[in-house]
Formats: C-alpha cells, sequence, structure tokens
C-alpha cells in the first residue's frame, strides 16, 4: 500500500516536471538474455511511467560497464556481486540497488567422467573467464593447493573442442548451453551452488556518490526494472522477441534458441532458495559468508558493510 | 435375387472364393511388404553412397585448397628466425605470403607479448588485401585488440601445434567469413615466441557446397566443429546458430549419433524429424579440420521411386484379386452348378416326384459319384415307397378291421345302463377299457328267474389273440349258462371248452356268480381271478374270499369248487380285472388292491356307476400319465334295500278321467320334493298322464268302476314308475311308434301315447303278472 502510494505521489511530481530525469544505464556484456528485464522495463514503458529517460549501453570487450561506471559514462549497471566488492573495495565504493541472480551459476565443464569436486581436476589445464567470475575456484584451488593450470580465455568453447584445455569454468546460463548447442556432451559438470558456493550474483549497481544525490532516481529505476523482469518471468515468449531485438540490434552472433534457455537458466538462478518467486534483496547472509572469503584470500582489503553496501533498500 | 444373395455369402463357390481371395491378398501383402522393404533399403544404400561419393568429391577440393594454405605457411615459415633481429622484417615475410599465394587473403606473425622490447607487449605484423586487391600491413594488436587471448593463437599456442581456427567474420574486412591457420614457431630452447598465421576467405565454400547436386531436393550445409553453420541455404543461420541448437534438451538416438559421429569426424547418415517431415542427414568431415558437410534430403524424395512402384503394385495386386474373384466364383460356380442341380432334384424327390431326372454328368469324380449315389437313392427310394404303400394299405386294412372287431367286441358285452332300469332291487353297472384297440378282458351278465348271472374274467395276452378267446368265452358263458345251474359247473363246462384243443397254451381267469336276488344268496366260483370286494351298508370294504381255483384253459377236466356268500341288501358287489390293481404310475409302482380296498370303503352310498367312475378316475390320477398296460374291466352291481319304503310313493286311481288331475298333483309333489327341474317334470307328466290315460279309456269295460295303483320309487338317480291295473291284458310296448313324419292327416289313429312314453322314459317294459298289467317306466334323471 505505501509502496503504491509512493508511485503515485511520484508520477504527480513527475508530471509536474518539464523535462524526464535521464539515466545510462550499461549492462556487464554485450546484448543477451541475461538483461531480458531491463529490455522490457523500456520497451514496455516501465521506467518512462515512473519519470525516468533511460538509454541503454553495452559495453565492449576491453571497455567494461565498471570502467564505464567509474567515466561517469553509465550511472546505472549491471554487475556480479563479487567484481562489485573487489571495485567497492579497491575502486570506488558502489550501491547494490537492486539483487537480480540469487544464486551461483557458475560450473565447472570437465571432459573427464565424475568430477565431483575442484580436486578431481588438479593438476590439469582449466579454462577460465580472462577478466572476473572466477574468483571462487581460484580461491579453492589456493586454499586446497590444487595446483591447476588456470588458462585465461575469452570463450572455452573451440579450446575445449581443439583438446587444448581439459575442463572450463562456465555459466549456467551461458557456456553450458553454448557447449550442449555444439553438440559437446561433457564428460561431467560441477555445480559450484551445490558444494557450498551458492553465492548471489547479478544486481544493479550506482556509484556511492551518485546514489547520495539520485536515491530517488535510484529506487525508482531498480522498482521499474523489478517490474520489468517480472514481466519477463510471466512472458517469456514475448520476451524472447525483445532480447532478439536487441542481439540484432547490437550485431550479436547468437540465435533465439540459445536466448530461450538462457533466459530459462538465469530465471532459475533468480528464484530464491525454495523455488518462490525472487525477493530481489541481497541475501545479508550470502553477502557476510562472501566478505569473509574474500578478505581471507585478499581479493578485498576490508570489510564490506552489508548496510552501507545496500543503501536504503526495504 | 434371394437365391443370388444366398450364394454370395454362404454358397461354396461364394466361400471358397472369398477364401482364395484372402489368402491370395495375405499373401500378396506380404510379398510386397518384403519386396518393397527390399527395393527402399536398396534404395537408400544407393542414395548414401551417391551421398557420400558427392561429399567425397567436394572435401577432396575443400582439403586441396586448406593444404594449399598449409603448404604456403610451411614454405615461409622459416624465414622469420632468418631475421629475428628484424622487426620490420616480419612485415616483409607476411606481405612476401599474400604475394605467393593469391588465395590467401591475409597473413600475421604474431608474437609473445613483449618478445621485441622495443615494441611493447603488443606486436604482430600483419598484411591483409584491401577490396581493391592492394596489399597493405599493419600491427594487429593493441590495447583492445589482445591477440594472445584469440583462438588462432591461444590453441595452437597450448596444443603445441598447427591449428585451423572455426570460421568467423573478420571485424576489420568487412563482412566476409574467415578461417586461420596458425603455425606455432619455437626457438633452439623450444621455447614458443611467435605463431604466424594465414587467413583463408571461406564464401568459396558457399558456392563450392551449394553446388552439390546429389538429389533434387535435397539441400546441403557445412557445419564447423563446434557445429555452427558455415554454409546454409539460409544465411542467417551462418555462424549464428548450430544445428543442434532447435533440438536442445532433445536427445533422441539420430541426434547422440550424429553428435558423436560429428564430434569425433566421422562420416554417417541419419533420418531426422524436422518442420513435420523426414529428413536423411548424409555426412561426411573434411580431413583437415574436421568441419563437416551435409546433404539434407527428404526421405520422400528418396523413396518417390518406392512409392511410386508401391503404387503400381498396389493397383496391379488389386486388379489381380478382382480377376481372380471373377475367374475364381465363375470357374467354382461352373463345377459346382450340379450340385444346386442335385439339390433341386432332391427338393423333388423330397415332394414326391421319384422319377424326376438327374443331372447329367459326363466326368468320371465326385460328381458321377454323387450322380450314382442320388441314382440308388431314387431306386431305393421308389422300392421303399412301394413297400410303405403295401405296408400302408395292409396297415389301414388291419386297423380298419380291428375297428369292427373292437365294435363287435364290445358289442357282446352288454353296455346299456342300467341294464335293469325297471328292477328296483338291483343296480348294475360295468366298464371294460382295452389296453389295444381290441382286449381280452370280459364281462356279462343276465338275470333269468330272479337270478343274477355274471361273469368276469381276463384272458391272458392282449389284442386280437386275447379277443378272441374272450370272445368264445363270453359266448359260451350265455349259452352254458342256459342250461348248467351251478357257478362250478359253469366254470368246469367252460374250462373244458377253452382247454379243448387249445394249442395257444391261452388262458382265462374268471369270476362266475349267480345271485339270487330274492334271498342274496350268492353261488361263485373262482377260476384264479382277482377276488371281488364287497362293500357292505355301513361302509367297509372286505375282500370276498375264494377257492383258488385254477385258471381255465390250463387243465382240461379240472374239477371247480363252488362257494357261497350271502349278500345283505344295500350291499355293492365290486368286480374287477389286474387292469386296475396292476396299474402303475411312471415309477412302475402298482396300484395295488390296498389302495382299491381303502377307496371303496367310502363309497356305500354312492351308485355302482358312481363308484366305477370313482375308481377309474383314482387309477388315472395314480397312473399320472403313464400308458395303460393291460386291460382295465370293472363289474359293479348294487342290492338295493327294499325294506325301505321311504323312497316310495303309491296312488290309487279310479277309471275316470277326473282321477287325471289328482295323478299330476301327486306327481308335482314328488317332482317338487326331488327337487327336479320344470322341464323333467313336464316331461314325466306327460307321459305317466298318457299311460295313466290309457288305463283309464281301455282297460276296463266301459260303466265299470275299478280301482289301480300308480308307484313311484327313487333309486340313486332313477324314478321308477310302475302302474298295475287289473284290466284286460293289453302290452302297450308292443304296439307301433305313430309314423311322426307322416302329417296330421295321414297318420293312423293311436301309438302317439307310448311313442311319447319310450321318447321321455329311459325304459318301458310290460309283464303280466297274477293277472294283472305291471307297466314300469324308468326316468334317468340327469
Amino acid at each position: 500500500m505505501k509502496s503504491k502510494l509512493r508511485i503515485i505521489i511520484s508520477m504527480l511530481l513527475l508530471s509536474l516536471s518539464v523535462k524526464a530525469q535521464q539515466v545510462v544505464f550499461a549492462p556487464q556484456w554485450t546484448a543477451q538474455a541475461q538483461f531480458a528485464g531491463y529490455y522490457a522495463a523500456l520497451e514496455n514503458g516501465y521506467y518512462k511511467e515512473l519519470g525516468l529517460d533511460v538509454c541503454i549501453q553495452h559495453p565492449t570487450v576491453s571497455y567494461s560497464s565498471i570502467d564505464m561506471l567509474k567515466d561517469c559514462k553509465a550511472d546505472i549497471i549491471t554487475c556480479e556481486l563479487i567484481q562489485a566488492m573487489m571495485t567497492s573495495d579497491a575502486e570506488v565504493e558502489l550501491v547494490n540497488i537492486l539483487q537480480t541472480t540469487q544464486h551461483s551459476t557458475l560450473v565447472l565443464i570437465s571432459r573427464a567422467e565424475n568430477v565431483r569436486q575442484l580436486a578431481d581436476v588438479a593438476g590439469c589445464r582449466v579454462g577460465s573467464w580472462k577478466v572476473g567470475f572466477s574468483e571462487i575456484p581460484h580461491m579453492i584451488d589456493e586454499e586446497q593447493n590444487l595446483d591447476i593450470e588456470w588458462i585465461k580465455l575469452m570463450n572455452p568453447l573451440n579450446p575445449y573442442i581443439a583438446g587444448a584445455i581439459d575442463a572450463t569454468l562456465a555459466k549456467t546460463y551461458n557456456e553450458l548451453i553454448a557447449f550442449s548447442m555444439s553438440g559437446i556432451t561433457p564428460g561431467s559438470v560441477l555445480y559450484f551452488s551445490e558444494h557450498g558456493y551458492d553465492f548471489p550474483e547479478d544486481g544493479l549497481y550506482v556509484t556511492e556518490d551518485y546514489y547520495k544525490k539520485h536515491k530517488e532516481q535510484c529506487r525508482l529505476f531498480a522498482e521499474a526494472s523489478r517490474k520489468g523482469w517480472d514481466w519477463v518471468r510471466n512472458n517469456p515468449d514475448k520476451a524472447l522477441d525483445i532480447i532478439m531485438k536487441y542481439v540484432k540490434k547490437e550485431n550479436v552472433t547468437t540465435n533465439k534458441y540459445n536466448q530461450k534457455w538462457m533466459l530459462e537458466a538465469l530465471l532459475q538462478a533468480q528464484e530464491d532458495i525454495k523455488g518462490e518467486l525472487p525477493t530481489y534483496r541481497l541475501n545479508e547472509d550470502a553477502f557476510n559468508q562472501l566478505n569473509e572469503a574474500l578478505k581471507k584470500y585478499g581479493y578485498i582489503s576490508k570489510s564490506i558493510v552489508y548496510e552501507k553496501f545496500i543503501g536504503e533498500q526495504l | 435375387m434371394k437365391r443370388r444373395e444366398r450364394k454370395l455369402k454362404s454358397s461354396i463357390s461364394g466361400r471358397l472364393t472369398l477364401g482364395v481371395i484372402i489368402v491370395s491378398a495375405i499373401i500378396f501383402t506380404l510379398t510386397c511388404t518384403v519386396f518393397i522393404r527390399m527395393a527402399a533399403n536398396k534404395v537408400r544404400e544407393e542414395a548414401t553412397r551417391h551421398a557420400h561419393s558427392e561429399l567425397s568429391n567436394t572435401i577432396h577440393q575443400i582439403d586441396a585448397v586448406l593444404n594449399a594454405v598449409e603448404t604456403a605457411v610451411e614454405n615461409t615459415a622459416w624465414l622469420v628466425p632468418y631475421r629475428m633481429s628484424s622487426p620490420d622484417f616480419m612485415y616483409y615475410i607476411t606481405e612476401r605470403i599474400l604475394q605467393n599465394n593469391d588465395f590467401i587473403c591475409g597473413a600475421a606473425v604474431a608474437f609473445e607479448p613483449y618478445y621485441y622490447a622495443s615494441e611493447g607487449q603488443f606486436f604482430s605484423p600483419y598484411s591483409y588485401r584491401t577490396e581493391s586487391g592492394e596489399i597493405k600491413s599493419k600491427q594487429l594488436g593493441h590495447d583492445n585488440y589482445d591477440y594472445h587471448y584469440m583462438d588462432w593463437y591461444q590453441i595452437p599456442k597450448l596444443l603445441n601445434e598447427p591449428y585451423w581456427s572455426e570460421p568467423y567474420y573478420d571485424d576489420g574486412g568487412g563482412e566476409m567469413m574467415m578461417t586461420t591457420y596458425s603455425k606455432p614457431l619455437y626457438d633452439e630452447s623450444g621455447n614458443l615466441y611467435a605463431i604466424i598465421t594465414a587467413d583463408l576467405s571461406l564464401d568459396w565454400l558457399t558456392e563450392l557446397v551449394g553446388n552439390i547436386k546429389a538429389f533434387d531436393r535435397a539441400y546441403n550445409l557445412m557445419v564447423s566443429r563446434n557445429a555452427s553453420y558455415i554454409v546454409h541455404p539460409d544465411r542467417n543461420l551462418i555462424l549464428n546458430e548450430t544445428i543442434f541448437s532447435s533440438t536442445y534438451g532433445d536427445d533422441d538416438e539420430s541426434l547422440v549419433k550424429l553428435k558423436d559421429d560429428m564430434v569425433n569426424c566421422r562420416a554417417g547418415e541419419v533420418l531426422r524429424d524436422k518442420d513435420g517431415g523426414k529428413f536423411f542427414v548424409f555426412y561426411s568431415p573434411v580431413e583437415t579440420t574436421c568441419w563437416s558437410v551435409a546433404i539434407v534430403c527428404p526421405r520422400s524424395e528418396l523413396y518417390q521411386g518406392v512409392k511410386k512402384m508401391r503404387a503400381i503394385l498396389i493397383i496391379i495386386g488389386l486388379i489381380s484379386l478382382l480377376l481372380m474373384m471373377y475367374l475364381s466364383y465363375n470357374g467354382i460356380r461352373v463345377v459346382v452348378a450340379p450340385v444346386e442341380e442335385f439339390s433341386d432334384v432332391a427338393k423333388k424327390i423330397a415332394d414326391g416326384e421319384f422319377n424326376t431326372e438327374l443331372p447329367k454328368i459326363h466326368s468320371n469324380d465326385e460328381l458321377k459319384e454323387l450322380h450314382d449315389s442320388f441314382e440308388h437313392l431314387q431306386h431305393s427310394l421308389v422300392k421303399y415307397i412301394d413297400d410303405l404303400k403295401s405296408t400302408t394299405a395292409n396297415k389301414e386294412r388291419i386297423e380298419s378291421e380291428l375297428r369292427i372287431a373292437r365294435a363287435l367286441q364290445l358289442g357282446m358285452v352288454p353296455k346299456v345302463f342300467p341294464p335293469f332300469p325297471e328292477r328296483e332291487d338291483v343296480d348294475l353297472f360295468a366298464r371294460v377299457i382295452p389296453a389295444r384297440e381290441v382286449g381280452g378282458d370280459l364281462y356279462d351278465f343276465f338275470i333269468e328267474n330272479e337270478k343274477l348271472y355274471f361273469i368276469i374274467g381276463d384272458v391272458s395276452g392282449k389284442g386280437v389273440p386275447a379277443s378272441l378267446v374272450m370272445a368264445v368265452t363270453c359266448r359260451l358263458f350265455r349259452t352254458v349258462a342256459s342250461y348248467v345251474k351251478t357257478p362250478e359247473g359253469i366254470m368246469t363246462t367252460l374250462n373244458n371248452a377253452l382247454s379243448e384243443s387249445n394249442e395257444s397254451n391261452m388262458f382265462c381267469t374268471a369270476f362266475v356268480g349267480i345271485l339270487d336276488l330274492k334271498t342274496g344268496l350268492m353261488e361263485y366260483c373262482n377260476a384264479g381271478h382277482n377276488p371281488p370286494v364287497i362293500i357292505k351298508p355301513e361302509g367297509e370294504a372286505e375282500v370276498l374270499k375264494v377257492n383258488q381255483n385254477l385258471a381255465m384253459g390250463v387243465w382240461h377236466g379240472f374239477a371247480y369248487t363252488g362257494d357261497t356268500y350271502h349278500i345283505d341288501r344295500g350291499s355293492s358287489f365290486f368286480l374287477y380285472t389286474d387292469g386296475i390293481s396292476e396299474a402303475h404310475n411312471p415309477e412302475k409302482d402298482l396300484y395295488g388292491e390296498d389302495r382299491l380296498v381303502e377307496l371303496l370303503q367310502k363309497q356305500e352310498m354312492m351308485p355302482p356307476r358312481t363308484i366305477t367312475e370313482n375308481v377309474l378316475n383314482d387309477v388315472e390320477i395314480y397312473s399320472n400319465g403313464a400308458e395303460q398296460s393291460d386291460d382295465i374291466t370293472i363289474l359293479c352291481f348294487k342290492l338295493s334295500d327294499q325294506l325301505d319304503d321311504a323312497n316310495c310313493r303309491q296312488i290309487v286311481l279310479k277309471n275316470k278321467v277326473e282321477e287325471i288331475t289328482r295323478m299330476s298333483a301327486f306327481l308335482e309333489e314328488i317332482c317338487e320334493e326331488l327337487n327336479i327341474s320344470m322341464e323333467n317334470a313336464f316331461n314325466i307328466n306327460l307321459a305317466i298322464e298318457e299311460a295313466v290315460t290309457n288305463v283309464i279309456m281301455y282297460a276296463y269295460p266301459k260303466g265299470e268302476e275299478h280301482d289301480f295303483t300308480l308307484s313311484v320309487r327313487h333309486i340313486d338317480d332313477r324314478l321308477i314308475f310302475k302302474l298295475i291295473d287289473s284290466g284286460e291284458e293289453f302290452d302297450p310296448t308292443v304296439q307301433p311308434d305313430a309314423d311322426v313324419t307322416l302329417s296330421l292327416e295321414d297318420r293312423p289313429i293311436g301309438g302317439l301315447g307310448i311313442f311319447l312314453i319310450r321318447k321321455i322314459m329311459k325304459t318301458v317294459t310290460y309283464r303280466r303278472v297274477d293277472n294283472k298289467n305291471v307297466l314300469t317306466m324308468v326316468k334317468i334323471l340327469d
């Protein structure tokens, strides 16, 4: 009831303002189903309804969304929690205004069968991303002294097919689907979420400075984005059409089947642990657990305060 | 039409034809199925061979181009270490590759990071062709293009061997699809320092693969090792989709095989469902790169010929079956036509036309046998029927004779009851029921000199022989009884007569009695017969004690002994043959003497007729439908109690006409008392009035006054009127009846009165006793 009232008041205020407030939003990768909620919110006019003039700008391989945020080329970005915490610690303090993905989508695809823990690929060549996403496996490697030869890759698919690597890290919504669509049947797939490393991933972030200046704007953006994701969950087929529109616009090499399954995997990762609808809120326990681990292995220098990190989210 | 319908459905020809057609259809279907299947397999084998032959030609051409690129790089790679000290020389090398090989569109020597300190992290001289064909060079690596992480660099480095990259769209050089051959270069210590590459445009692949014309409606495609389309009729799919994109999540058998073969660079073929149709996919790998070239052909096209063949076979089969049905039906009909004719003949014979001509059979087969059998049947039937006719005629004659014999036999025994209606002292009833047309049972009786002579007998056996003995016995009894006056005498005489020349050993049991009606003393003689039963006035029934003499006809000269018994007035005497006592029910249990005696104990008030009927009814009930096995005969008489005058009324009349009124009142009173119907009462009055008028008018001389008596006695169902006058002797019973057929004018006077009396009364008898006329008239009440 309160939120409805606030929305009505906001609408009234916005209707009085002559010009809508411009927001530049940068997702963390090129156009794909990973950002379907934001595309849907923009296409369905949810941002506009709340008085936001949103512009979506995708990053490039060498110029990430965090770079765009730091350089004030973007106001709001999506980012994985670990990257956000590391950036917050080392570069610029960030505030989480919406947590979309509640579970880890990280997996290890191995040529060998019966890989049940990371230790089973000790001493092997394992593909990892050139930037980010690999911190947890690296921590395990370090802790268990597995002596894994990590090979940083742009895309693990072709090296894996060529036999250049024995295994690779992958995301359920991305590489795992791509492998399957290439006709590859892995020897085994290890889900990190099932081994005590089920940490939240994608969320919406702004710099602390921006947050302080545009709290209401951030809240409205989060509100409309959440509405966008809810719509996608209820209209997956229509959402796929919107995704393909952005994919084509950004000239991304992909196909609708790939995006369909990617969307499904992501929506699944958004649900809470009991399979209920997403809470869109960063889980404090998972955050604190990750905080400890990152600090222990030197990925961050000091603990990050949860309350400060999530701003004034209700 | 009906006959035709029957023939189709249930005739031999119909059934045989149906059987032949069904078996033929099954054989034809099986043969066609096997044949079509074999043909389809052959077609598939041939198509596979043809497809792989086409694929092989194309793949050789592709391999030739790829090998040329490999050779070009190999032939140039030695130059790199030759002038290692001069980084700029590397541009010369890359340009030279392009200059010497037209088909190569780009070449690079990419060094490890900081290999040349002066060149920094990225040093990768690269030469390429512009759209105008000019060869230009540039340094490829920079912050935004870290080639060290590119597949073409990283994979051969990790593998330590040359590598063909998966096809990709060239970012810098426009919309060209390319692949890159990379060869790692090592220093003397074996450390990798650079990768030398050559780029090959793949646009020619589309034309080369697209030009494979294995089948009319087939299309061709080519996929890279990661299953992305390199060549496909739908260009939108190229490098955007893989052949497994649309089937993600499905893992049927053919898909698993396809994946396995492609990942392991094997040739093969699978049958896939796609867009609602079935398609054969023939595929073969390019040896150098392990890319796969495939021909996708609709199954319908492959099996078009087989389908056509199948359609033709089905049409031929159907025509053959129809033809076979027509020929076999008509053929079988011709063969079995005589059978139908025989059927018709059989019907005619059954209808009595025994001389119907048989169908002509000229063959010497089963039909001929059938013909001969029919002929034999015909002859046999004619003979049989002739015999039957003769037998039937004989039978009819015998039956006719038997009917006559029966009538004669029944005529031999008295059958008018009551036999002595005018007698108030005795009533008698008898009944004989032969088991066959004629029987061996007999009875007879007559009254002579106030003595009742009676006999009941049973000749051994049944039917005609017994009946003849019975007739003889009956006749002999009358004759013998006329002069032999004792029962044993009669029996002895009868026995001697019967046993004489008795070659058939027939014998006859009998009971002969002579009852003095005045005294009630009965003399009797029993010759092996069932002893009679006496029903006493008080209701008790008992079997008469008899001397067990031999049956008649057995021993000539046998001396029969008699006995006497005094019958009380009011008693009934019941004689019967063993047809009663030996009557049986369906369970073969005999009726028996005890049951008879028990039944008779309740009959003391009944007249002989009722007693007889009650016994016969009881026997019938007991028999319960069982066939009568022996002749049944009953003779029953009852001595009336003469002392009982309660039933006797009398009026004395004078020979005056006025007395008629008194007489009528007298009769009316009696009829009312006895509850006699109006009609009977009127008739009785009419008859008696005639008789009384006759006495008044003619019995006495005119002018004299005399008395005469009219008495009425009621015994059971009889009213006995006795008119006694002392007038002139006159027997009205001998007077002729009036001829009622004549008109009133032509009829002579008199005779009408006696006619009326005879019509109304059961019997009318006249006796002259002690100079008195005694006219007795008996009326039987309904």
